[in-house]
């Protein structure tokens, strides 16, 4: 059987920011369906490599494509919507977005019908099972109950990849394990390419998931 | 002065219109300055439109559009440096808050432009708005509800979180400058309506009572222009009744909400 096309490939990738280089000569590949660990202690440029991969953060020597394009080019900016980001800690907003509204920002920018979009919505809750989160305060919910409606919120967009930054860092056991859980059910059922970033040692004493170690801004 | 006795007058019923307007609309743009806390931008877009004053009298242009024109610039400015530079927009605002009012005063200086004429800028009369001046509310209120009504989802992704809203796909940096260009109108429109100082009671108080009330980001929105308009329709009824100008009458009710809001609160989080 052929190996799967790759999902994401970065070669040579050096990022600085003030002088100080976060990503040294950084090359890595995941294929499509792959579920990933990217594990390092704080400050060895893990969250730096994920947002290079969305686009957020610009790096200076090397070359990366994401889903079969170059990252910065308007091929990539089509594609991008397929990418889904859930970010380090729970967004902890002081404004009274609903759950609903939230998970709503994932379909946001899609180009589909009202209807279609509401469909999306409802499915993407359903299979997370947040439902009872819908017309609760996104403020005044717990971390894993925030964290549950970003995967829900990254569904709406039918994503090919997840990045995923330390999305179990302050949850407790349960909740980590629901979380993991639901990940690994979307990688089986869907084929959805999940790149994972922790330094979370339950996590990867948990997952047989394949793992990359990052020390000093590349992979040891 | 009975009530259609005033409203006969075209100055009291352009004002009152006005602050119907302006109370119904501009506090969608003080949700803005709230959640993305540009309280900081608020107070450079003053000191532009004061340098754009300045700069007006100098060249004898009208010193309102003058003062509009550098409050746009301002706003381009800032959102640009603190794009290329990765600084906190509030940052990029102290710098050209601090910058604005500098070569204001050197303007006002070097050109001998009386500074009362051009701090003028800082005051604004409801009574005194022009048929055009009516007409620039109206649009901009319209410009504005279209802005939120049609583009909320990604407008409320971006006031969610603005690196996931680019990540969803959303053109962040325009909805993002679009934001801040309506903060800019706003500030702007609402110095000549009812100065500088007293903005506040129409931008941001109403949003700041709506966000101990409301539970959803389309709540907070609706919430928020209906305290707004309360507030203009109120305070105008109230300084025709006391004689007291329109804008201070505005202001005290809005603060007066602003104090129940805030007891509102306390009692509501004893409870939970």
């Amino acid at each position: 059987m052929a190996q799967p096309e790759p999902c994401i490939t970065a070669e040579n990738i050096t990022v600085a920011i003030d002088g100080h280089q976060i990503l040294r000569d950084l090359s890595f590949s995941v294929r499509c369906g792959e579920r990933v660990i990217v594990a390092g202690p704080n400050g060895a440029g893990k969250t730096t490599l994920l947002k290079v991969i969305l686009g957020l953060q610009r790096w200076s020597i090397g070359t990366l494509w994401v889903l079969g394009a170059p990252v910065g080019t308007r091929e990539w900016s089509r594609r991008r919507r397929k990418v889904g980001y859930v970010n380090q800690e729970a967004v902890s907003v002081d404004f009274p977005f609903s759950g609903r509204e939230v998970v709503e920002i994932g379909v946001s920018a899609l180009s589909l019908g009202k209807r279609e979009k509401k469909k999306r919505v409802q499915e993407a809750i359903a299979a997370i099972g947040c439902a009872h989160l819908q017309r609760r305060m996104y403020a005044r919910l717990s971390g894993g109950e925030k964290q549950k409606l970003s995967i829900a919120r990254c569904l709406c967009q039918d994503p090919a990849v997840l990045l995923l930054d330390e999305p179990t860092s302050s949850l407790d056991p349960v909740s980590r394990r629901e979380v993991i859980d639901i990940l690994r059910g979307l990688n089986e059922r869907l084929g959805m390419t999940i790149v994972l970033v922790s330094h979370d040692s339950q996590v990867l004493a948990e997952t047989t998931w394949r793992i990359e170690r990052m020390e000093a801004g590349s992979f040891a | 002065m009975n009530i259609a006795q005033a409203f006969s007058y075209p100055p009291i019923l352009r004002g009152f219109l006005a602050l119907l307007i302006a109370g119904c609309f501009f506090p969608m743009a003080g949700v803005f300055i709230l959640r993305l806390n540009l309280v900081t931008l608020r107070f450079t877009l003053m000191h532009a439109a004061l340098l754009g004053a300045a700069i007006g009298l100098a060249l004898h242009v009208d010193p309102l559009l003058a003062g509009l024109v550098l409050d746009l610039g301002a706003i381009a400015a800032i959102a640009r440096v603190a794009r290329e530079s990765g600084l906190t927009l509030g940052y990029v605002a102290t710098f050209f808050m601090v910058l604005t009012i500098g070569l204001a005063f050197a303007v006002i200086y070097k050109a001998g432009v009386p500074s009362k004429d051009a701090f003028g800028i800082l005051w604004g009369s409801v009574y005194s708005l022009s048929r055009v001046d009516l007409a620039a509310t109206a649009a901009y209120a319209l410009a504005i509800a279209i802005f939120v009504t049609v583009l909320f989802p990604r407008v409320s992704a971006v006031l969610f979180h603005r690196e996931i809203a680019f990540a969803s796909g959303i053109n962040e940096p325009a909805i993002t400058t679009a934001i801040l260009l309506f903060v800019g109108m706003s500030v702007a429109l609402l110095m000549k309506l009812i100065g500088a100082l007293l903005l506040d009671s129409i931008l941001l108080l109403p949003a700041v009572v709506a966000s101990f009330t409301a539970r959803s980001a389309r709540g907070f929105f609706v919430q928020a222009c209906m305290i707004g308009a309360f507030c203009s329709v109120a305070g105008f009824f109230s300084s025709l009744a006391l004689d007291v100008p329109a804008s201070s009458a505005v202001t005290v009710i809005a603060a007066c909400l602003l104090g129940a809001g805030l007891v509102y609160r306390r009692i509501a989080r004893r409870r939970s």
